[in-house]
C-alpha cells in the first residue's frame, strides 16, 4: 500500500496543457491521470480519474485504470494514489482525442467561468457531476455528501473488494453484451470523453452534433453524457443476491443516494427503501415474466416478451441489464423489441437468469442485439445457452443471424466459445469429407462471416495443394476432448429444438413501428 | 508453419463461401502456404476499438489463440466485480412459495401495472405517521389499514399528477385538500374520505419534502426540452414517427377523398335542413288551421248568439284542399329510366327486330302512300315506269344521283329558304302560289343522258352549298397544246406541277357555253306533258333572274374528266334535313318550262 505522499512540493498549481509533473492531493483534479494502486492485480496502475468526491473531510477519487473495463472502475481513498510519480495532466483544450480510455479533456483551473469556479471553490459538491448535470444530480450528490458520509465510505469499501474473480469456476465466461450501433457508441463515447472532467462548462461542443449522431444511426444509442461514465448506483439486491453494478444506470437519480436498490425479482420494479419493497412484495403477484413460455425443459424455460406489450417490465428490465451492459442504451423506448428471457423454476417462481432482446424487424439481420446473463448466474453455462436459443430461433426464421455490434469483451468471448463449438461439431459430424461454408452457415444459422471468422480465428482455414481446405487441427479436437471429459462430470446444458413452441412473430406495420 | 520460399508460387484464388473446403485433419497437411491467409478476409471482432485493447480482453484472446494453436494454456477469465449471494433471511417471507408449475406453457398478457395491487408502497416515515394517526384516532373511530393508507396516498399522487404535474417548478401552491377531495369521485368511501383528510398533511409534508416531486421516485422521460438530449438520466424517448412518403399521387388522392367527404356532408347537412324546414312549415299549417278552426267557432258562437241561423258547416273545411298529405307522402322511389322509355322490367329490345320493326313501318308506309297516290294519278299519265320506287331496293348507278335540270341561270337560294329547314329545291308551298299544281315528280329509271347538263347539289363544311355540274362541262378544248398535253400525261411523277393551261375566254367554247347558259333551255329530252308545267314562282322574283352564277370552275376541275365543277353558292345556314330520303316530293321548277327530274339526293 502507497502511503499518501504530501512531502511534494507544492505542485503545480497552473497546470499546462498535458503536462506531467509532481502533483499533491491538493492539485488533484478531474482528469488527472496518475499511478494508482490496483487491489486485484496488486499493483499501481494508470488511471484517470474521473470524479472527485469529499466523505469525511477526505476526498474520494473515482478512477478508471487504462486498459482495464470500465466495470473495475472504483471509489479509491487518497491512500491508494501514487503522488511519487509525476501526474499527466489534461490539456485544457481538447485536440484531436485518443477515444474514449485517454480522455484529456478538462477545463484547466485558471478557467475563469463561474461553473468551474464553483467546482473549484467547493470540491464537496461531486465535480464530474458537473457540466450540464441536472439540478437534481447535484443535489443529490450534495446532499449525499452531507448526510450520508458513512454509507459512502461503506460504498468505497465495496468497491474496493473486488474479489478475486479470476478463479475459473466454470467452463466458459458467459455475458455477453452486444449492442448499439458503433457508430452511436463512437458518438457517445467521443462525447463523453470530451466532456469529461469539465466540471463547469454545460452542453458545450458539438453535444448537439453528436446527438443528432445518436438519434440518426438507429436502434437504442448511448447517452452522451460525462454522467454515465460513473457509476452511479452502489449496489442491487436482486432476490437471494446482491450485485454491484458495473456501469451506470438511469434508475431515478434519488436512488443514486441509497445505500442499495431493491428490485423486485418478477416485475423488476426498484425500491430505495426496504420498507416500501417489503410492500411491494406483498402485493406483486407476478412469479415469472409476464409473456408466453415458448421453452421448457427440465432446467431452464424461456419467456417470449413484446416491448410494446409490457412496456414497464421491459422498461425495468432494461434499467437492470444496463448496469451490466457498457454499450446499452436506453434513449430510446422498448417497444421495437422482443425480449426472451432465460429462467430457472423453482417453487417460488421462474427466476430470470438472462436475456437477449431482439429488434422485431432489423435491417441488418441481427438476431440479438443486447444479450445479457446476471452476473450472479455468469459462468455457469448459461451465456451459450442463450446464445444457442437466439440461433435456433434464427433457424425457425430460416434466417442467418448475428450479434449486433458491437460486442463488449465478454460478449465477444462467448460468442467465439459458442462459434467454435458449433463449427467443430458441426465438422466432426459431418460424414462427408468436403463443406462449404454456405452449408456450415445454413446449419447453424451463422452469417458466412462469423463461420470465417471462427475458423480463421482457430487457424482452421488452410491453402494446401493450390485451394482451401478446412483443417481440425490437433489442438481444436484436444480441446474438444477436453470438453467432452469435462461435460461428463459436470453435465452440459443442451438446449432441446424439439421443445420450443413458437412460430417466429408477424408484426403488422404499425405493431412494429414506434406508435404507441 | 514453414514458409515454402519461392517455389510453389500459385496464384491463390479467393475463399468463396460457396467453394467446396476439404476437411482434413493436421496430419493430412504437409506444408501451409501461408500466404493463404492473406486471401481471406480479416475479419473484425466487432469490439469496440478502443476497449480491444483493453489488458484482460487481449489476454483471454490470446490465451484462447494459444490454444488453438496448441499450447497449454489456464483459461483466463475477464474478472468482472462482485456478486454475493446474500443469506436473505427474510427471502422466504418476501417471496413465498407459491408457484405451482402448470402443465401446459404459461400464457401470461397481464402487466406489471395490472400484478402489483397499489402503485404506492409505504415508507418507514409513512408507517410511523399511520401508527401515530391510528393510535390518536377517536376510540370509535375507525382504524386505517395499511392499504387503505396506500390507497388514499396512491389517489393523492395521481390526482396530483393529473391536475398539477408541474408541482416541483412551483411549490408555492399544493393542491389543497378541497381541491383534492372534488377529484375523489367515488374511489373511496366515507369513511376513508374523513382518513384522507388527515392523511393530506402527510402526504403534503412528504410531497413538499421532495420538492414537489411524486413521493416514489420517477424515471426521468423528456420534457421536450433540448436538454433532455444530454441528460442521461431521460431514457424510454418515443421514436420519431417515421414520416410517410408523400408523393402527388397520394396528395391528389387524398385531396379528392376529402372533397368527396366534403360534398357529402354538405349534401347530408342540406337534407336535413331541407327536412327541417318542412317540419317548420308543416307546424306552421296546424298552427294555421288551428287558427282558422278556432276563428270558425267563434264564429259559430257569434253566430248562436245572434242567432244568425245559417248552415253549421262553418266548422269544415268545405273544399277539401289538397292535404300537404300529398307531401309527406312517401317520396317515389325512382326507377332508373331505360332510355328507350320501357319499365324496366319489359325484356331489352333487340336491335335485330327494331330494325326489322323500322323496315315494316316504312315497307308499309310505303304501300300506304302508293295505293293513295294511285287515286288521284288516274288522270295522268304516268310516264314514269314506277312512281314510288324504293331507294333501297333500285339500284343506282353513279349517275342516278344527278337530276336532270336545265336552267338559265344558277340559283342562290331564296331568302324563304333560309332557316326554315327546305333545301335548295324544296321551296315550300307558300300561300302565293297560285294553284296548286299537281306536279308528278318524275325519276327516270334510266339515268338522263351525259349531254344533258345534270346538277347535284352536296352540302359542304360549313353548310357550303355546292352544285355539282355536269353534261355542260367544258368542251374538250382542241386548242390545247399538244406539248402541254404531253406534259400532263408525263407528269405524274411531278406531283407538285400544275399545268398551265392556256385559255382564252374568247375561244369557241367559252361563248358557246356562256350562250348555252344564257339562253332559253333547250327543249328537254324528255318531254313532260304540258300539265307538269309549272310556272315560276312569283317568290323567285326576288331573285335576280338573270344573275350570272359565280363561276369558279377551277383549274383542277377542268382536269376532270368528268367535268365537274364546283360552283360555290354561299354560305347556307339553313338546317340540314335530318331525313335522308328522297324527295318524292314535287320541286317547283325553276324555270317555266323547266322540266324537274328530282332526282335530289343531298
Amino acid at each position: 500500500m502507497p502511503t499518501r505522499d504530501t512531502s511534494t512540493e507544492a505542485g503545480t498549481p497552473d497546470v499546462q496543457t498535458g503536462e506531467k509533473s509532481i502533483a499533491t492531493i491538493a492539485t488533484l483534479r478531474v482528469g488527472v491521470k496518475l499511478y494508482v494502486y490496483h487491489e486485484n492485480s496488486k499493483e499501481h496502475r494508470l488511471a484517470e480519474i474521473l470524479s472527485i468526491q469529499t466523505r469525511k473531510g477526505t476526498p474520494h477519487y473515482y478512477v478508471h485504470y487504462e486498459e482495464f473495463n470500465k466495470r473495475l472502475d472504483e471509489w479509491v481513498p487518497p491512500t491508494r494514489l501514487d503522488l511519487t510519480k509525476e501526474v499527466e495532466w489534461p490539456r485544457p483544450d481538447r485536440p484531436a482525442k485518443k477515444p474514449e480510455k485517454v480522455a484529456k479533456a478538462s477545463t484547466p483551473r485558471e478557467t475563469p467561468t463561474s461553473a468551474t469556479g464553483r467546482a473549484q471553490k467547493r470540491p464537496r459538491r461531486g465535480d464530474s457531476l458537473g457540466p450540464g448535470t441536472p439540478t437534481l444530480a447535484q443535489k443529490s450528490s450534495n446532499k449525499k455528501s452531507r448526510t450520508s458520509a458513512l454509507a459512502d465510505d461503506d460504498l468505497v469499501v465495496q468497491s474496493e473488494t473486488v474479489g478475486d474473480v479470476g478463479t475459473p469456476e466454470d467452463e466458459e465466461v458467459d455475458e455477453e453484451p452486444a449492442e448499439t450501433d458503433p457508430k452511436a457508441a463512437a458518438a457517445a463515447r467521443a462525447a463523453s470523453a470530451k466532456q469529461n472532467g469539465t466540471s463547469g462548462t454545460p452542453e458545450t461542443f458539438s453535444k448537439e452534433h453528436e446527438i443528432e449522431k445518436l438519434r440518426t444511426s438507429g436502434s437504442m444509442t448511448q447517452s452522451a453524457h460525462e454522467i454515465s461514465r460513473v457509476r452511479n448506483l452502489s449496489k442491487l439486491q436482486i432476490g437471494k443476491y446482491e450485485v454491484e453494478p458495473w456501469y451506470f444506470s438511469p434508475y431515478p437519480v434519488e436512488y443514486t443516494e441509497e445505500e442499495i436498490v431493491f428490485i423486485c425479482e418478477f416485475c423488476l420494479s426498484y425500491f430505495g427503501e426496504e420498507k416500501r419493497f417489503q410492500r411491494h412484495r406483498t402485493k406483486c403477484t407476478l412469479l415469472h415474466p409476464p409473456g408466453n413460455e415458448i421453452y421448457r425443459d427440465s432446467t431452464v424455460s424461456f419467456f417470449e416478451i413484446d416491448g410494446r406489450r409490457q412496456r414497464t417490465w421491459c422498461r425495468n428490465l432494461c434499467l437492470l441489464s444496463k448496469c451490466f451492459l457498457d454499450h446499452k442504451t436506453l434513449y430510446y423506448d422498448v417497444d421495437p423489441f422482443l425480449f426472451y428471457i432465460m429462467t430457472t423454476r423453482d417453487e417460488y417462481g421462474c427466476h430470470m437468469i438472462g436475456y437477449f432482446s431482439k429488434e422485431k424487424e432489423s435491417a441488418e439481420g441481427y438476431n440479438v442485439a443486447c444479450i445479457l446473463t446476471l452476473p450472479q448466474f455468469q459462468r455457469h453455462g448459461y451465456g451459450k445457452l442463450l446464445i444457442a436459443f437466439s440461433y435456433e430461433l434464427s433457424k425457425r426464421e430460416g434466417k442467418l443471424g448475428s450479434p449486433e455490434k458491437p460486442l463488449s469483451d465478454l460478449g465477444l468471448l462467448g460468442y467465439r466459445a459458442y462459434w467454435q463449438d458449433t463449427i467443430v461439431d458441426l465438422l466432426l459430424n459431418n460424414k462427408g469429407l468436403e463443406t462449404t461454408i454456405d452449408e456450415l452457415a445454413s446449419m447453424s444459422a451463422m452469417t458466412t462471416q462469423d463461420v470465417i471468422h471462427t475458423l480463421q480465428n482457430l487457424n482452421m482455414l488452410r491453402y494446401f495443394k493450390g485451394q482451401h481446405v478446412i483443417c481440425l487441427t490437433d489442438a481444436i479436437l484436444n480441446q474438444k476432448q477436453k470438453q467432452i471429459e469435462k461435460q461428463k462430470i459436470k453435465g452440459k446444458r443442451t438446449l432441446d429444438p424439439e421443445l420450443i413452441q413458437w412460430k417466429p412473430p408477424v408484426f403488422t406495420a404499425a405493431n412494429r413501428t414506434w406508435n404507441w | 508453419m514453414t514458409r515454402s520460399g519461392a517455389g510453389n508460387r500459385f496464384r491463390t484464388r479467393k475463399l468463396s463461401t460457396k467453394q467446396s473446403l476439404a476437411v482434413l485433419r493436421e496430419n493430412q497437411i504437409d506444408s501451409v502456404d501461408d500466404d493463404a491467409q492473406r486471401n481471406i478476409p480479416q475479419i473484425e471482432t466487432g469490439v469496440e476499438r478502443g476497449e480491444e485493447i483493453e489488458h484482460h480482453l487481449q489476454a483471454a484472446i490470446s490465451a484462447s489463440q494459444a490454444a488453438a494453436v496448441g499450447a497449454k494454456v489456464t483459461q483466463i477469465f475477464i474478472p468482472t466485480p462482485n456478486t454475493t449471494e446474500i443469506t436473505v433471511t427474510n427471502y422466504e417471507t418476501l417471496y413465498p412459495k407459491r408457484f405451482s408449475q402448470p402443465a401446459s406453457y404459461i400464457r401470461f398478457s397481464s402487466t406489471v401495472e395490472d400484478c402489483s395491487g397499489t402503485g404506492y408502497c409505504m415508507s418507514a416515515e409513512d408507517e410511523k405517521f399511520l401508527e401515530k394517526m391510528n393510535a390518536t384516532k377517536r376510540p370509535g373511530g375507525q382504524q386505517c389499514k395499511v392499504e387503505e393508507f396506500e390507497r388514499i396516498m396512491d389517489l393523492f399522487e395521481s390526482i396530483a399528477l393529473e391536475k398539477q404535474p408541474y408541482m416541483s417548478i412551483d411549490m408555492s401552491t399544493v393542491m389543497l385538500y378541497d381541491e383534492m377531495a372534488a377529484h375523489f369521485g367515488d374511489a373511496l368511501s366515507s369513511e376513508l374520505v374523513k382518513i384522507a383528510a388527515v392523511v393530506y398533511s402527510h402526504w403534503k409534508e412528504q410531497r413538499v419534502a421532495r420538492g414537489g416531486n411524486p413521493i416514489i421516485p420517477i424515471l426521468k422521460f423528456e420534457q421536450g426540452q433540448d436538454k433532455d438530449d444530454g441528460d442521461p438520466y431521460v431514457c424510454f424517448r418515443r421514436r420519431e414517427v417515421r414520416q410517410v412518403r408523400k408523393t402527388r399521387r397520394t396528395d391528389a388522392q387524398s385531396t379528392e377523398k376529402l372533397k368527396k367527404l366534403r360534398q357529402e356532408f354538405d349534401s347530408a347537412r342540406n337534407l336535413v335542413r331541407d327536412v327541417l324546414n318542412r317540419e317548420c312549415m308543416r307546424k306552421t299549417i296546424f298552427q294555421v288551421e288551428y287558427g282558422i278552426f278556432e276563428s270558425r267557432r267563434q264564429i259559430i258562437g257569434v253566430k248562436r248568439k245572434n242567432g244568425i241561423r245559417g248552415d253549421d258547416e262553418d266548422l269544415i273545411n268545405h273544399k277539401p284542399k289538397k292535404r300537404p298529405v300529398d307531401q309527406s307522402a312517401p317520396p317515389i322511389i325512382r326507377v332508373p329510366i331505360r332510355h328507350d322509355g320501357k319499365p324496366p322490367e319489359t325484356e331489352l329490345r333487340q336491335l335485330v327486330t327494331v330494325k326489322a320493326e323500322k323496315e315494316k313501318q316504312r315497307a308499309d308506309k310505303f304501300q300506304a302512300l302508293k295505293s293513295s297516290r294511285r287515286v288521284p294519278k288516274h288522270g295522268f299519265i304516268d310516264l314514269t315506269d314506277q312512281v314510288f320506287s324504293d331507294s333501297t331496293v333500285v339500284p343506282r348507278g353513279p349517275d342516278t344521283n344527278f337530276c336532270g335540270v336545265q336552267t338559265y341561270y344558277l340559283p342562290s337560294p331564296p331568302p324563304s329558304c333560309e332557316g326554315n329547314g327546305a333545301g335548295l329545291f324544296d321551296l315550300p308551298e307558300e300561300p302565293s302560289v297560285s294553284a296548286p299544281i299537281p306536279v308528278l315528280q318524275v325519276s327516270s329509271k334510266s339515268p338522263p343522258s351525259r349531254d344533258v347538263p345534270a346538277f347535284r347539289r352536296r352540302r359542304g363544311r360549313g353548310g357550303r352549298i355546292i352544285v355539282d355540274r355536269r353534261g355542260h362541262g367544258i368542251p374538250r378544248d382542241d386548242d390545247l397544246d399538244d406539248i402541254i398535253l404531253d406534259r400532263m400525261k408525263h407528269s405524274e411523277e411531278d406531283g407538285d406541277y400544275s399545268p398551265v393551261f392556256v385559255r382564252s375566254s374568247n375561244s369557241d367554247s367559252h361563248i358557246q357555253y356562256r350562250a348555252r347558259m344564257l339562253s332559253p333551255p333547250p327543249e328537254p329530252p324528255v318531254n313532260p306533258p304540258q300539265h307538269m308545267r309549272r310556272p315560276v314562282l312569283p317568290s323567285l322574283g326576288g331573285m335576280q333572274p338573270g344573275a350570272p352564277a359565280v363561276f369558279l370552275a377551277t383549274a383542277a376541275a377542268a382536269q376532270q374528266a368528268m367535268g365537274l365543277a364546283g360552283y360555290k353558292l354561299g354560305q347556307h345556314p339553313g338546317p340540314q334535313q335530318p331525313q335522308q330520303q328522297q324527295f318524292n316530293a314535287s320541286l317547283p321548277p325553276l324555270a317555266n318550262r323547266a322540266p324537274v327530274h328530282a332526282q335530289v339526293r343531298r
